[in-house]
């Protein structure tokens, strides 16, 4: 079966490494996956707050091309757009009288067989995690790394994994064959809303997780979303001048991990995007790439 | 913040709308959504939040955090003329916001030896977001 792939801005442009990695993981797995065509911004961040309307019309906007590509099940890697995804859907769901309104405006009804899939809603499943056990190309237990989950993968608290003590990326970084260690702060909030405008908050909060991963002896922070990867490895120096300590923790997309621990070829991984020690985790596999 | 998230709401409840729209709170929730996880309620803050800070700015309040609002409304018109966002485009229309020309140089600068930076937006979701105009979906709130 094919899945529909919702790539967003962030993996379209800032994050490219996050996209290039996630296809390798996919192709690795032997997952087809197809793009949607022609999709938009689902106004993560900024439209929910100007019109209620327009944040439930710019995603669905994208699921009824999925639908009329006959995709039924679609990957959204970035945790905000995920969560944008399943606000929109969960609010028509709730509202018919917003759904009539919205299939009318986009000419399309949405058929119950429709879901919205987080890659590692996917891949935490025993059965894929057998797989991805099964198919890893490179041993990466030397890497001691702490999974953060941010604030949009788990919460609300009707997702695929626990709102507050969330383990969907444990489970698949420690498949991945990563040392995978506990740590407090991971559904802390980076103020990723923050960064462009009130950084001396998106500083402070993210210092606060930086910190606890040090805590613990982590090597490396594994994210889902692209404004805590930017807050904490693009921001991490700025962190460390501003509060006089230092942290040279790498961050990964969960993507990455993957993609190298299935022997995905480095220049899939685009670690040369990343700010803060990018070759820790090739590194650590002993071995000098391809 | 200068009152905290029950304030706010109490405050709504009571109909105080001057007090709330000209509040910092409105402006520094992060929409992190702890409070909608734990509240034994079930009250939905954001969803509350989301709508006191949309009525702020069509009721033609001035936003206590100018700079939050700006970066929400800014990142709103980018979304709506590209459909796709144009991150390039959207700092620079910040920096004219703000007038602080010199903030986040560095970062910008790192971002864009990196290749993170896209120089020319991506045109992909300009016709989709006409087809939509055309439907007269864009316009509404």
């Amino acid at each position: 079966m094919k899945y529909g792939y919702y790539p967003g801005c962030c993996l379209n442009s800032t994050c490219k490494d996050f996209d290039t990695s996630i296809r390798a993981v996919f192709r690795a797995l032997d997952i087809q996956i197809e793009e949607i065509k022609r999709w938009v911004c689902c106004g993560s961040s900024a439209v929910h707050i100007a019109s209620r309307y327009l944040a439930v019309v710019l995603p669905l906007d994208n699921l009824a091309k999925a639908q009329k590509q006959g995709l039924d099940e679609v990957f959204v890697p970035c945790a905000m757009c995920y969560a944008r995804f399943k606000f929109a859907l969960h609010d028509i769901q709730k509202d018919r009288g917003l759904r009539r309104e919205v299939e009318e405006a986009l000419k399309h009804s949405f058929t119950e067989k429709l879901r919205i899939v987080h890659p590692l809603e996917f891949f935490s499943t025993d059965e894929m995690m057998r797989r991805i056990a099964a198919a890893r190309k490179r041993d990466l237990s030397k890497l001691k790394v702490v999974c953060y989950y941010g604030c949009f993968l788990s919460r609300p608290p009707d997702h695929f994994d626990d709102a507050e003590y969330p383990q969907s990326m444990d489970k698949v970084i420690r498949a991945a064959g990563a040392t995978v260690l506990d740590w407090g702060c991971r559904t802390d909030c980076c103020g990723g809303n923050f960064s462009l405008t009130r950084t001396d908050i998106a500083l402070k909060l993210t210092r606060d997780i930086l910190e606890g991963a040090k805590e613990v002896g982590a090597e490396a922070i594994v994210v889902t979303c692209p404004f805590c990867h930017m807050n904490m490895d693009a921001r991490q120096g700025e962190i460390e001048a501003k509060y006089d300590t230092s942290y040279g923790l790498p961050v990964y997309y969960y993507s990455q991990i993957m993609a190298a621990a299935l022997g995905a070829p480095e220049k899939e991984l685009m670690l040369q995007l990343h700010f803060v020690h990018p070759q820790r985790v090739m590194e650590k596999t002993g071995s000098n790439g391809d | 913040m200068d009152y905290t998230p029950a304030q706010i709401l109490h405050a709504a409840r009571l109909g105080l709308k001057d007090l709330v729209l000209n509040s910092a709170t409105i402006w520094l929730c992060a929409t992190c959504e702890t409070c909608v996880t734990r509240c034994p309620q079930g009250v939905d803050l954001v969803k509350a939040m989301d709508a006191m800070r949309a009525m702020c700015l069509s009721d033609g309040y001035k936003p206590k955090v100018p700079e939050v609002a700006s970066f929400y409304k800014y990142a709103l018109g980018n979304i709506q003329v590209f459909g796709r966002l144009y991150e390039l485009g959207l700092m620079g229309r910040l920096k004219l916001a703000t007038r602080e020309f010199r903030k986040d140089l560095s970062l910008g600068l790192g971002l864009f030896k990196r290749g993170k930076l896209r120089i020319l937006p991506d045109f992909g979701g300009v016709g989709e977001m006409r087809r939509m105009e055309f439907r007269g979906v864009r316009r509404k709130v």
